[in-house]
C-alpha cells in the first residue's frame, strides 16, 4: 500500500495545487487590501470552483499522507512526496503557461535535495 | 501596446512593460514597488504562519491524551478545546489564504520554492523552541532550501501571461 499512497499524495497535490494557481490567476492580482478587499478574496476563494476544487484535491493530498504515514516512516513519506516539486514544475509549465527556466528548475531540485537531507 | 492584446510583443521592452503592473511605468515607479513590498509581507506572512502553526500543534499534541476510538468525542472536545492547536489551525488557514493571495499575483513555480522556507523556519523554531536536536545533516538541508529560496526570489514573480481575465 506505500507506493499507492504515496501515488495518491502525490498526484492530487499536484492536481490540487494546479487547479488554485490556475483560479487564484483568472482572478487577477488582488490590490485592495481593506475589510471590503479582503472579505471579496475570501468569498472568490471559497466559490471559484477551481480554487475550491483545488483545496478540496489537496485534502486528499492531505489525508494520503497520513495514510501512507502509518504504513512509512516519515524518513521516507517526507522526501518520496517532495518528488511533487518535479511534477509541478513540469506541469505548471505545460497547463499554466508559466516560463519554467534554469532558476525555477534549479530552485525545485534544490528544494527537492534539501527535503532529502532534512528528512535524515 | 495594448493590454489584452494577444500580438507577440515587437521588442524585450514592450514585453517588460507587460509585466509591470502599470504599463509604461518602470521598476522604479511607486506602484511597482509598492508590488515588490506586497509581495515580500506574504512571502514573510505565509512562511511565518505556516511554520508557527506547525509549531503549536505540535505543542498542542503534547498535550492531549492517548487516542482511543472508543472516546472519539472526548478526544475531539480536547482538540476544540485546546488554545494551542485552536490557535495552530488558526495560523494554518491564514497559510492557505496569503498563499491563495500570492498565485493572483505570481506563478506557482515562483510560489513553491519562494515557501519552502518553512523548512528552514520550522527547523529553527524546533532547535529553539521545542528544544529538539537538529543534526548537521539537517542543517544542510537547511542551507541547501535557503539557497533555493534566495535563488528564486530574485526572479520576477510573474511569466505567465494573464489576458482579459483568463489564464
Amino acid at each position: 500500500m506505500t507506493w499507492v499512497w504515496l501515488a495518491v499524495s502525490v498526484i492530487s497535490g499536484t492536481v490540487g495545487d494546479l487547479l488554485s494557481a490556475k483560479g487564484m490567476a483568472v482572478h487577477g492580482e488582488i490590490q485592495d487590501f481593506g475589510p471590503r478587499g479582503i472579505a471579496q478574496v475570501l468569498r472568490y476563494i471559497a466559490t471559484h470552483r477551481l480554487v475550491v476544487a483545488g483545496v478540496a484535491i489537496n485534502a486528499v493530498s492531505f489525508f494520503s499522507f497520513l495514510a501512507l504515514l502509518s504504513v512509512a516512516d516519515l524518513t521516507f513519506a517526507v522526501p518520496a512526496t517532495a518528488l511533487s516539486y518535479i511534477l509541478k514544475t513540469v506541469l505548471a509549465g505545460r497547463f499554466l503557461g508559466e516560463s519554467v527556466l534554469g532558476q525555477r528548475w534549479a530552485g525545485a531540485v534544490l528544494v527537492i535535495v534539501g527535503i532529502v537531507l532534512i528528512s535524515f | 501596446l495594448i493590454l489584452g492584446s494577444r500580438q507577440p510583443f515587437a521588442t524585450s521592452e514592450d514585453r517588460d512593460l507587460f509585466d509591470s503592473p502599470v504599463p509604461h511605468c518602470g521598476p522604479r515607479c511607486p506602484i511597482n514597488r509598492r508590488s515588490g513590498l506586497k509581495n515580500a509581507i506574504f512571502i514573510v506572512l505565509a512562511v511565518l504562519s505556516n511554520s508557527v502553526g506547525n509549531v503549536f500543534l505540535a505543542i498542542g499534541m503534547k498535550h492531549m491524551p492517548e487516542f482511543h476510538a472508543s472516546s472519539t468525542l472526548i478526544y475531539a472536545a480536547s482538540l476544540l478545546t485546546n488554545r494551542w492547536i485552536v490557535i495552530g489551525t488558526a495560523l494554518l488557514i491564514v497559510w492557505m489564504v496569503a498563499q491563495l493571495s500570492m498565485l493572483t499575483w505570481a506563478d506557482l513555480t515562483y510560489v513553491l520554492p519562494v515557501t519552502a522556507a518553512v523548512y528552514v523556519v520550522t527547523a529553527l523554531l524546533s532547535r529553539f523552541f521545542l528544544d529538539e536536536h537538529v543534526s548537521s545533516i539537517r542543517w544542510a538541508g537547511v542551507v541547501v532550501i535557503s539557497c533555493a529560496v534566495l535563488l528564486v526570489v530574485e526572479s520576477s514573480p510573474r511569466t505567465q501571461k494573464i489576458k482579459d481575465g483568463v489564464a
